[in-house]
C-alpha cells in the first residue's frame, strides 16, 4: 500500500502493459474476455494514442483483424466466431477510423446492419437480433453512423425524441425510459443528442449539478448518489460534462490525484481503483480522462466519441462547438 | 476485462507458484476445448437436449459470452420448443404443459447464475427473451403465471443488493409486461409498487433507486385511485411529512433532498410540465405560494437547529432553490380559465390585476440579502474549484432571462443588487 500518492502519469509502464495484452494466453483471464476482445483493441489503441504512441500496434494486423471479425450481414462481432452486435460493430468501425482504414470496407453494408437494429416505430436500437433495448445501443448506432457519414440511415429525430423519453426530473438518463439516472447512461443520452446536434433540448444546469455532485471527497468520481467511486467514471461524468460545457465543475486536481492512485506503479495498467487490478477498460477511460482534465503530455480526446480529437476531426469534420 | 473491485495482490502473476500456474493451464485447456466443442455443434446446426447441455456447462464458467447465448436460443427455438403455431396449444393440454416445463426449466436453470453474476446483461436479457416466449406458446393465465413468479424473483434480486441498477430497470419491464396482460381485467400493479418503494425506502431511506421510482409511480397511483383535489392535497403533504422525518435523521443525503426537489417543484412551478409527474395539477396559484413560503419558513428553522455546516449544504441549496421558485411564483399570474382537473375544482381562481409585480408586502431586498448569505455559506462548503464553480456561475449568469429553469432562477435571486 503506498503512503505518498504517486504525483505523475507512468506513461511507459502503461504502454507496455496494453502491448503485454494479446501475449497473456497463459491466464484464463484472457480467454474468458474474448467476448470482449475488438472492444479492448478499441480500448488499448486509443489508449496508446492518447498517450502519444500512435503507430505501436501494427496497422495492417490490426485492419486484417477487424476484417475477420466482420459477418456476412455486415456486422461485425467480438472475435472470430463471435457473433455480430452492435456494441463490437461500433469498436470495429472507430478502429478502423483511428486506421485511417475506413475506406477498406463497404461502409454501406456496415450502415445497412446498424439501420436494421433501429424499431422505425419508436427510434430504440436493438443490440442485435434478439432483441435487446438500452439507450447504449442507440449511442453506439450514432456513434459509427457518424463516422461512416452515413446518419441519414436512420431515423435520427425519432432516436433523439426516444432519447428525451429516457430523461429524469433530476437531469440525468437512465437505460429506458422510466430508469434512474446513471453516468454511463448519462454519457450515452448526450453523446446521442451530441451528434446529433441536439444538446440544446436539454436543460445544461440541471444535468450539471447532478453530474459535479458525483465527485467525492477523495476526488473520484461515482456513478449514481450513495455509490463507490470508479475511475471510468472519471470519463462518464467528465465527457458528458465536456460535451454541456460544464467541465469547471469539477476539482481537477483532486481528480487527477484519484486516477493517478489507480495505476499500478510496478506492472502498468489504470484499475477501478487503488490497489486493484488494472484492466484495459479503466486504463483507457483513466487516461482519457486525464485528457479531458488537460494532463500535461496527453493528446487531446473528443468527448462524444472517447477517440482523439485529430481523428475525429478529420474523419466527421470540424467539431460544432456547444452553447 | 472490465474488472471491479478485485485487489492486485490477490492476482500479481510473480506471487503465483509452479503449481497453481500449471493448475490455470489446466483450466485454460479445459476452457477451450469445451469452446471448440460447442462452436463445432453450433456449425453442424446442432439443436438438441445435448448441445443444450453443452451450453449450460459453458454458460456456467462463462455467463458473459454472449455468442453462446445466441445459440442456446437457437437450439431452444429449433430443437427444444416445438414450432410455434397458431392457435396456441389448448390451456392445460399435454402440449401446453411440456412448454411450460421447458421454459420455466430454463429460468431456474439460471437462478444460481443471476445470483454470482448479477450484473450481467447477458443473463438479465436472456430471462427476457425466455418470458417473451412464454406469450407466444402458453395461455395468457400460464404466461401470467411465469411473468409473476419472476417479479417474486427480482424482488429476492433487489433484497440481496437495493440498487441493483439492473434489477430495478428489469422489475418495470416486468410489472410492465403483467399489467399488459391484465388489461382486459382492468387490472394496475401501481399501488402494489409504490407499496414496494415505500417498504425499501423504510428499510434504507438512502435508497435513491426507490424515491426515483416513487417519482415514475405517483402520477399514475392517483389517477387511478380517482383522486380529486383534497385527496391530492392531503397526499402531498403526507408525502412531505414522510420526506422531512427522514431529513431530519440523515440531512447530509442527496437522494432524500433530490426527491424533496422533485416533489416541491414539479407541484408548485407556474406551470406543471410534465403532468404525468405531479401530485396537484392546477394547484391554485395562491396555494403554490403558500406552500413554498411554508416550506422556506420550514427550512429555515432547521437551518437554526445544531449542526455543521457541510451537514447543511442540501439544505442551504434547496432554500435557494425555493426563494429561485417564489420569485418565480411571484412574477407568474395565475392562469386565468385554467381547466379544473375534476368538477369540483370548478371555483375560478382569484386574478388580481393590480397585483404588484415584486409581491405585496415582500421585502424582496432582505429575502435577497439571506440568500446571499447562503449561496456565500455554500461556495465555503462546495470549495470555489469544482462543485463551488456551479454557484459562482449562477451568480454570474444570474441576468440571463432566457434560461429559466429551476437552478438558474436561483441564480437570478443570487445575481440581483
Ligand atoms: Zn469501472
Amino acid at each position: 500500500m503506498g503512503t505518498t500518492p504517486p504525483k505523475e502519469l507512468h506513461v511507459d509502464k502503461h504502454v507496455a502493459y496494453i502491448k503485454s495484452l494479446d501475449t497473456r494466453r497463459d491466464e484464463l483471464e484472457y480467454w474468458l474476455t474474448e467476448h470482449l476482445r475488438i472492444n479492448g483493441v478499441y480500448w488499448g489503441l486509443t489508449a496508446l494514442d492518447l498517450l502519444g504512441h500512435r503507430g505501436v500496434l501494427p496497422r495492417d494486423k490490426t485492419i486484417e483483424y477487424v476484417k475477420s471479425c466482420q459477418h456476412e450481414n455486415g456486422g461485425f462481432g467480438a472475435h472470430p466466431g463471435h457473433d455480430a452486435h452492435i456494441l463490437t460493430t461500433v469498436s470495429a468501425v472507430q478502429i478502423l477510423a483511428i486506421e485511417d482504414a475506413l475506406d477498406q470496407v463497404d461502409k454501406d453494408q456496415i450502415a445497412r446492419y446498424v439501420a436494421s437494429l433501429q424499431d422505425r416505430e419508436t427510434g430504440i436500437f436493438a443490440g442485435d437480433q434478439w432483441g435487446e433495448v438500452d439507450t447504449r445501443f442507440i449511442y453506439g448506432a450514432f456513434n459509427c453512423l457518424s463516422l461512416l457519414g452515413k446518419l441519414n440511415c436512420i431515423d435520427v429525430e425519432k432516436a433523439v425524441q426516444y432519447v428525451l423519453l429516457c430523461k429524469n426530473y433530476d437531469g440525468g438518463f437512465g437505460m429506458l425510459p422510466g430508469a434512474e439516472s446513471h453516468a454511463g447512461q448519462i454519457f450515452t443520452c448526450i453523446g446521442t443528442l451530441a451528434i446529433a446536434k441536439k444538446l440544446e433540448l436539454i436543460d445544461h444546469d440541471l444535468l450539471g449539478e447532478w453530474l459535479c455532485e458525483r465527485q467525492l471527497p477523495n476526488g473520484g468520481l461515482n456513478g449514481r448518489p450513495e455509490k463507490l467511486e470508479d475511475v471510468c467514471y472519471s470519463w462518464w461524468v467528465l465527457s458528458s460534462l465536456a460535451m454541456i460545457d460544464r467541465l469547471h465543475y469539477i476539482d481537477r486536481d483532486n481528480l487527477i490525484a484519484f486516477i493517478l492512485s489507480c495505476q499500478d506503479p510496478e506492472r502498468g495498467g489504470i484499475a477501478d481503483r487503488p490497489n486493484d487490478m488494472p484492466d484495459v477498460f479503466h486504463t483507457v477511460f483513466g487516461v482519457a480522462g486525464l485528457s479531458l482534465l488537460g494532463y500535461p503530455g496527453l493528446r487531446e480526446v473528443d468527448p462524444k466519441y472517447c477517440m482523439p480529437t485529430d481523428v475525429i476531426k478529420k474523419v466527421v469534420g470540424q467539431p460544432v462547438m456547444a452553447v | 476485462m472490465a474488472s471491479h473491485g478485485i485487489t492486485r495482490t490477490s492476482y500479481s502473476k510473480e506471487t503465483r507458484t509452479a503449481a497453481l500456474r500449471r493448475e490455470e493451464l489446466q483450466k485454460i485447456n479445459e476452457y477451450n476445448s469445451l469452446v471448440a466443442e460447442v462452436q463445432s455443434a453450433r456449425s453442424q446446426k446442432n439443436y438438441n437436449d445435448a448441445t443444450l447441455a453443452l451450453t449450460s456447462a459453458l454458460l456456467k464458467r462463462n455467463p458473459e459470452f454472449y455468442t453462446i447465448w445466441n445459440y442456446r436460443r437457437e437450439i431452444l427455438l429449433n430443437g427444444i420448443l416445438p414450432p410455434a403455431v397458431t392457435p396456441k396449444p389448448a390451456p392445460d393440454s399435454e402440449e401446453e404443459k411440456s412448454i411450460s416445463l421447458i421454459l420455466k426449466g430454463e429460468l431456474i436453470h439460471l437462478l444460481p447464475l443471476l445470483k454470482s453474476h448479477p450484473k450481467c446483461y447477458a443473463l438479465w436479457n436472456h430471462r427476457l427473451w425466455v418470458l417473451s416466449q412464454s406469450g407466444i406458446y402458453l395461455s395468457l393465465e400460464k404466461s401470467q403465471g411465469l411473468w409473476t413468479e419472476e417479479l417474486v424473483l427480482v424482488g429476492m434480486m433487489l433484497g440481496r443488493d437495493e440498487r441493483n441498477f439492473h434489477g430495478w430497470a428489469y422489475r418495470r419491464i416486468v410489472v410492465g409486461a403483467i399489467e399488459k396482460g391484465m388489461v382486459g381485467k382492468g387490472m394496475s400493479l401501481v399501488e402494489q409498487e409504490f407499496e414496494y418503494t415505500t417498504v425499501m425506502i423504510k428499510s434504507n431511506m438512502s435508497n435513491y433507486s426507490a424515491w426515483h421510482s416513487r417519482t415514475k409511480l405517483v402520477g399514475r397511483l392517483l389517477e387511478e385511485r380517482g383522486a380529486k383535489k383534497q385527496e391530492r392535497m392531503d397526499f402531498l403533504e403526507d408525502e412531505i411529512n414522510f420526506l422531512k422525518k427522514a431529513i431530519l435523521t440523515k440531512p447530509q443525503d442527496q437522494s432524500l433532498w433530490l426527491y424533496y426537489r422533485w416533489l416541491i417543484h414539479s407541484n408548485a412551478s407556474p406551470s406543471n410540465s410534465n403532468l404525468n409527474e405531479v401530485i396537484t395539477p392546477n394547484m391554485p396559484h395562491w396555494i403554490k405560494i403558500a406552500l413554498v413560503s411554508s416550506e422556506m419558513e420550514d427550512l429555515t428553522d432547521m437551518l437554526d437547529m445544531g449542526g455543521t455546516d457541510a451537514s447543511k449544504k442540501w439544505l442551504l441549496a434547496s432554500l435557494v432553490g425555493l426563494v429561485g421558485l417564489l420569485r418565480r411564483l411571484r412574477r407568474s399570474k395565475p392562469v386565468r380559465g385554467a381547466k379544473p382537473v375534476d368538477n369540483e375544482d370548478s371555483e375560478e381562481e382569484e386574478v388580481d390585476e393590480d397585483e404588484d409585480e415584486e409581491g405585496d408586502g415582500v421585502d424582496e431586498k432582505a429575502e435577497m440579502k439571506r440568500v446571499r448569505e447562503w449561496v456565500k455559506r455554500l461556495i465555503a462548503i462546495d470549495g470555489e474549484k469544482g462543485k463551488g464553480r456551479r454557484w459562482i456561475d449562477l451568480a454570474a449568469n444570474a441576468k440571463d432571462k432566457q434560461k429559466s429553469n429551476l437552478t438558474i432562477m436561483a441564480g437570478e435571486v443570487v445575481g440581483d443588487t
